[in-house]
């Protein structure tokens, strides 16, 4: 009973951080010590390389401090899903708008020649790298769905609204992106790239 | 592999992701964050309106989809006629093509202005209209419309003119065909006056009128024209006429020139030139200053290539309203023939020139009624430069013979137009030689400052003579180092008279092209110049240096394509004359092709050494395209500091592989996926002839038919897409059935072959691969 208060007392000073943050730096400062590691955490598994993650993680939180004034949620929750939709589209807008994503794929097929030379006859495993130049095959909602939801455990209810979308249609996508995953894994382990 | 979601749960947990954040940055963002988030305060507090219509927008339009998608429509709405406005403009700008019309109130008297135009998609005013103007004469309505006519190309055009009501309703209306001629005896259009002169109503009907519509229409060229209707009018406009050939029969389309005597003998081009229509009549209102008329007829199919012409003038100065006829005799024959053999001076036959054969008039002859010239101008082209024009009637002639290569960057084949006058005799044969010529062949020779002849051993570099003018920014190539270091330049004895006093002059330019006209180097004094070659004064210019380099493909192979994508496609190197050094903006002068191994050898003074070094000059490289044999690919610029004195020691350029098209990179490749393709579509073709147009599940099925090897590289190379579908080559022309995914691999995802049901195989790019529902880079 005392456990379950205090778990609602916790989530009502969050909210009531970020009511604060509209005005008050201090309140905006402690919500972005709360949410640094996960943003920085989502730009990189979504970018791959750690600079251009601190890029996008910047981009995110000044985008951040020029917007909380209008924003109008008042629960951590609108907050955390607004914070997830700015780096979404950050990163989106980032591999849309340089030629990044080609240096990025190149970078972890790099990597992934450089893991397989020391493992010769045995059959690939399945590594970071790889992964990661298989997901970046994939569209670029197919990217956030799948990196929200494995590598951020989201339910499909918050990628829902970070994305603008039904929970249904998230799932769908889900679906779909594994299955196209699995091919572009499959000719990634079978030395397509 | 995994096989669901929980499997890719585990999987992607038993990754090993380093997402240890950096401190440093973690603290800095922190800091740069609150600063910018200050900021943003401040400033809302100082400009608190825009700070509140920004928070309204995004509370309000913003806020829900309901209220964008209205506030999309209202901006729509606006829209529409704002773009109303804007296409109104646009086209008063471009003008449409094949049809127009205005639309004007209706006025007695008066010019009004109307803006009309029409012509073909490649030249969009063939056809322009001025002004239109409606008067009484008896009891008719009539008008006139001026228009303004480009003599090229052949355009027909259909005038209406319709009077309208207060209701709008049609009460009356005209039409008129005319044509341009389509003539275009010089090589360019030029323009023409041309009046449309019509007759709409009797006049009793006029005071219903409140407007008029005037169109224009294309229509086909064979449609019979219309004549004028002022012949009938007392209100003649000021110069008019009618031009007959020798049976009293109307010549249309002649060329009427009106040329304004402001001062006398002083003609000035101020009125433009009419055509006659199809009865034979001009006429033309808008001039203001007396004035001389005449006319120009072309026979028999002119063209840029050859023509006869007959020119006649009346020789009157004129002044006011006049009536000016003109009746041109047969095309003069006689039995003098003019023959010749079309030489440069140092003896090397041209083979292709023109002829142009003029009656030698004295133009400042005002003592008879007409003044009278004819001439020919004929193309040839013969091995042995020789030529032959018969059926001259005797006189004077002036010939000027034009070679025709000239206009090609041939050096060998390069000189100037030759003048001659000769006077021919009835019955007698004349060979044209240099003692007709109205030029005398002076030489001259240019040495390098080591004495030797002014020759390089690159066959693309020549020393060549510019001549300049006083006044005139551009040079004239006038003529070519030969291989002992002389030069024949043909110069009149007006133009040598101005060498000598300082009006002209001569420069040496030391060039991979004749097209260097606008560098001014090295001065040759016309005092050195010489009727005898053996005689020639000699001028001593610094040597160029020659400097060879070496461009490679990013691989370390000689920059040569495998596979042409055109004939004679070369990567070729040039020098770039930059803006701040160029008269005009810049320009590019060809250094030549690169050879099979990728070397090439440039020639260049130290002071161009010295510009290629401090970047006022660049060489550039450009690589052929596979789009077309028009367009290269700019590949960068070579770098100056590896240029090497000896060929041995050039060092390689190699050429950025991100620069070529992925069509480019991946040609070969290409074409043997196509013709794999090709060959898996025959099988299919095969297959479905006999499964009732059924394509089969897995192309393994396709192995009784013969493709044993094509299945390995299928397999390897080719994504199937067609399985089980249902369908004919007429039916799929945009439904894929298989594409080469090795290929759109290499090509980094932006573009592959595709093998399509109507049985076509084609180069898609990424945008085509995304409506075929082919993963592909996102463009």
């Amino acid at each position: 009973m005392v456990l379950a208060m205090a778990k609602i007392r916790t989530q009502t000073d969050n909210d009531d951080l970020v009511i604060r943050a509209h005005t008050n730096p201090d309140a905006l400062g402690r919500l972005y010590d709360l949410y640094y590691q996960r943003i920085y955490r989502f730009c990189l598994c979504r970018l791959f390389s750690k600079e251009t993650a601190e890029d996008i993680t910047s981009a995110v939180f000044l985008a951040v401090a020029r917007g909380i004034s209008t924003f109008e949620g008042q629960t951590e929750s609108d907050f955390r899903n607004w914070l997830y939709r700015i780096a979404a589209n950050q990163a989106n807008s980032y591999i849309r708008k340089t030629t990044r994503r080609k240096e990025l794929l190149t970078e972890a097929a790099r990597l992934m020649q450089i893991k397989r030379a020391t493992v010769t006859d045995d059959p690939p495993e399945l590594d970071w790298p790889t992964l990661h130049t298989a997901i970046s095959k994939l569209k670029l909602k197919y990217q956030s769905i799948i990196i929200l939801r494995f590598f951020l455990n989201l339910e499909f209810e918050e990628i829902g609204k970070i994305l603008k979308a039904r929970p249904s249609t998230v799932r769908v996508a889900l679906h779909r992106a594994l299955r196209k995953l699995r091919n572009h894994l499959q000719t990634v382990l079978d030395g397509g790239q | 592999m995994f096989k669901n979601e929980s499997d890719f749960k585990k999987l992607v947990d038993q990754l090993d992701i380093e997402a240890k954040s950096n401190p440093a940055h973690r603290q800095n963002l922190r800091r740069q964050m609150l600063s910018v988030f200050n900021e943003t305060r401040q400033s809302q507090r100082l400009y608190p309106v825009a700070t509140g219509v920004r928070r309204i927008v995004a509370r309000t339009i913003l806020h829900s989809r309901i209220t964008k998608v209205a506030a999309a429509v209202i901006a729509l709405a606006l829209l529409v006629p704002l773009t109303y406005g804007t296409a109104a403009i646009i086209k008063s700008l471009v003008g449409t093509v094949e049809a127009d019309s205005f639309k004007g109130r209706f006025t007695l008297d008066r010019d009004i202005h109307i803006n009309l135009q029409v012509g073909t998609k490649q030249e969009h005013r063939i056809v322009t209209a001025g002004d239109i103007r409606f008067f009484k004469e008896g009891e008719q309505l009539l008008g006139t419309l001026r228009c303004s006519v480009s003599s090229w190309p052949k355009f027909t055009w259909r005038t209406r003119v319709v009077l309208l009501t207060v209701e709008g309703d049609v009460l009356t209306s005209t039409e008129h065909v005319r044509e341009n001629g389509g003539v275009n005896p010089t090589g360019h259009a030029h323009w023409c006056g041309l009046s449309v002169h019509f007759s709409l109503c009797s006049w009793h009907d006029v005071s219903q009128a409140e407007a008029f519509r005037v169109s224009f229409e294309r229509v086909p060229d064979e449609m019979e024209t219309t004549a004028d209707a002022w012949v009938e009018s007392t209100q003649l406009p000021v110069v008019h006429g009618r031009v007959t050939d020798p049976h009293g029969e109307p010549i249309a389309n002649a060329t009427v020139q009106i040329r304004e005597e402001r001062k006398p003998g002083q003609l000035n081009i101020s009125a433009p030139d009419v055509r006659t229509d199809k009865r034979g009549y001009y006429s033309f209102d808008g001039i203001e200053w007396p004035y001389r008329v005449g006319v120009l007829v072309y026979a028999e199919n002119p063209s840029s290539e050859g023509y006869r012409h007959q020119y006649m003038r009346f020789n009157k100065v004129l002044e006011g309203s006049q009536e000016v006829d003109f009746n041109f005799g047969p095309f003069p024959k006689g039995n003098a023939i003019l023959s010749g053999q079309v030489v440069e001076p140092n003896g090397t036959v041209i083979e292709e020139f023109n002829v142009d054969v003029r009656l030698n008039v004295d133009w400042k002859d005002y003592s008879i009624k007409y003044l009278y010239q004819f001439g020919i101008k004929n193309p040839f082209v013969a091995s042995d430069g020789r030529f032959e024009i018969a059926d001259l009637p005797a006189g004077v002639y002036k010939v000027s013979v034009i070679p025709t290569k000239n206009e090609v960057i041939d050096l060998a084949a390069y000189t100037g137009i030759r003048h001659y006058l000769c006077d021919l005799v009835d019955g007698e044969r004349m060979e044209l030689s240099e003692q007709h010529a109205l030029e005398k062949v002076w030489y001259g020779r240019v040495l390098f400052d080591d004495g030797a002849p002014a020759v390089l051993d690159l066959p693309a570099v020549r020393a060549h003579i510019i001549k300049w003018e006083e006044g005139f920014p551009e040079g004239q190539t006038l003529a070519t180092v030969d291989g002992e270091g002389y030069f024949a330049a043909c110069i009149s004895d007006e133009v040598m008279e101005r060498l000598l006093s300082g009006r002209a002059w001569l420069t040496i330019a030391v060039s991979h092209s004749v097209w260097r006209s606008h560098i001014q180097k090295d001065k040759f004094p016309a005092e050195l110049l010489s009727l005898h070659r053996d005689k020639a004064g000699a001028v001593r210019v610094t040597r160029p240096h020659t400097y060879y380099g070496r461009i490679l493909y990013e691989n370390g192979r000689p920059a040569v394509p495998e596979v042409m994508p055109w004939p004679g496609a070369k990567v070729y190197v040039a020098i770039r004359y930059t803006p701040a050094t160029a008269t005009d903006g810049g320009l590019t002068e060809e250094l030549g092709d690169i050879d099979s191994q990728g070397y090439f050898a440039v020639c260049l003074t130290d002071e161009q050494l010295e510009r290629l070094r401090s970047g006022t000059y660049q060489i550039g490289v450009a690589h052929p395209s596979y789009e077309d044999a028009m367009t290269t690919y700019g590949m960068g610029t070579f770098p100056c500091e590896i240029l090497a004195t000896e060929a041995s020691q050039a060092k390689g350029y190699r050429l950025p592989y991100e620069k070529m098209s992925c069509e480019f990179r991946n040609l070969k490749q290409q074409l043997e996926s196509a013709d794999k393709l090709k060959e898996l579509n025959l099988a299919l073709s095969a297959y479905c002839a006999d499964h009732a147009d059924t394509f089969p599940i897995m192309l393994e099925e396709l192995r009784p038919y013969d493709v044993n090897d094509l299945l390995t590289w299928l397999k390897e190379n080719v994504e199937y897409l067609g399985a089980g579908q249902v369908g004919t080559a007429q039916q799929g022309e945009e439904i894929a059935v298989a594409y080469d995914k090795a290929l759109l691999d290499k090509t980094e995802r932006r573009g592959t072959n595709v093998l399509f049901m109507d049985e076509h195989v084609e180069f898609c790019r990424a945008k085509r691969l995304q409506r075929l529902g082919i993963d592909c880079l996102e463009e």
